[in-house]
């Protein structure tokens, strides 16, 4: 796992030397240093893939979630809603991908009833649908060429498979 | 426009357009997914006998009132007429079929077919996902969905 690092430039106050000095500080210097600190969490959220990896991960849990309250005909067409099982399948695929560093853009209700991961760079996309009829698709395409399409089950083995095809293709 | 004893009209223009709902969640990137499209026989409004804005209306929703949240996607009928190898190797193809409803006579569906004689076709799980792939491939935005 990455460690979290913050560049201290010479010319500024580290961050330890800012605790220290916490102690007695008046409402300017008070500012100053939350401005300073508020400065050091920010530049560390640009520079740090891990912690752009959990924002992004509570964010895809927060889909997953108001996913999971859908009701059928959520699309106006007759979908149904995702059941609580593709949910957990999903869920459990983010919780591998997380600590793998590498999650989807999106998680996507599916049409066909289900979620999707969803993975996407440049013009190359992937994705990996769970529905509920028990099928796992796993797509995988560009722009020009006939799509990729393998269908899995929901066992671990076949997870990981997908895992490393899906990373393997956008990565390409 | 209801059906009213309108008859079917079979043929499709090339520059006729499929108007269909969407959902803010089915754009990345302001590309369509193809989690937006469910088989068999999606549906969809051709503007021979409909506007863009008809497929929100309530004669073409099963008379359901939706708010704010639905957009119109667009696409040339000719352009739908997407096409893929069955695991058999014989070529499978989308066409449209005008499917008139009785309050919403621009109600057609597209219909998985065999090439070579338009016989229907229940597409195997492969074939149904190139499908949505190259259907959402392009649909293009007509009216924006709102958050």
């Amino acid at each position: 796992m990455p460690t979290l690092e913050v560049p201290i430039e010479h010319e500024e106050m580290s961050a330890f030397e800012a605790v220290g000095r916490l102690a007695e500080p008046s409402s300017d210097e008070s500012r100053s240093r939350l401005e300073l600190f508020d400065g050091f969490i920010q530049q560390a959220f640009r520079t740090s893939e891990f912690l752009q990896i959990q924002s992004r991960y509570i964010q895809l849990r927060g889909s997953l979630t108001a996913y999971s309250t859908l009701s059928d005909n959520w699309n106006s067409y007759g979908a149904e809603h995702p059941s609580p099982h593709t949910v957990e399948l999903t869920l459990r695929l983010l919780n591998t991908l997380r600590h793998e560093l590498f999650l989807p853009v999106r998680v996507i209700p599916s049409a066909e009833g289900g979620v999707a991961a969803y993975f996407k760079a440049d013009d190359r996309v992937s994705y990996l649908e769970y529905r509920n009829s028990g099928e796992v698709i796993l797509a995988m395409y560009d722009q020009d060429s006939e799509p990729d399409i393998r269908e899995l089950t929901e066992n671990d083995a076949d997870e990981s498979r997908a895992i490393a095809l899906i990373r393997e293709h956008i990565r390409a | 426009m209801h059906q009213d004893g309108l008859p079917v009209v079979d043929t499709f223009d090339d520059n006729e357009v499929l108007y269909r709902r969407y959902l803010l969640a089915h754009f990345v990137d302001h590309e369509l997914v193809p989690q937006h499209f469910q088989f068999p026989r999606p549906s969809f409004n051709r503007s021979k006998f409909s506007q863009p804005v008809d497929v929100l209306h309530p004669d073409c929703c099963d008379g359901r009132v939706f708010g704010s949240g639905l957009g119109v996607l667009e696409c040339l009928a000719s352009d739908a007429r997407v096409s893929t190898l069955s695991h058999d190797n014989r070529e499978v193809a989308l066409h449209p079929k005008h499917i008139p409803l009785p309050t919403c006579y621009a109600h057609s569906e597209l219909w998985c077919i065999i090439s070579e004689d338009g016989t229907e076709l229940r597409p195997s799980s492969t074939v149904r996902e190139k499908f949505r792939i190259k259907l959402a491939k392009k649909f293009s935005e007509r009216i924006p969905a709102t958050a």
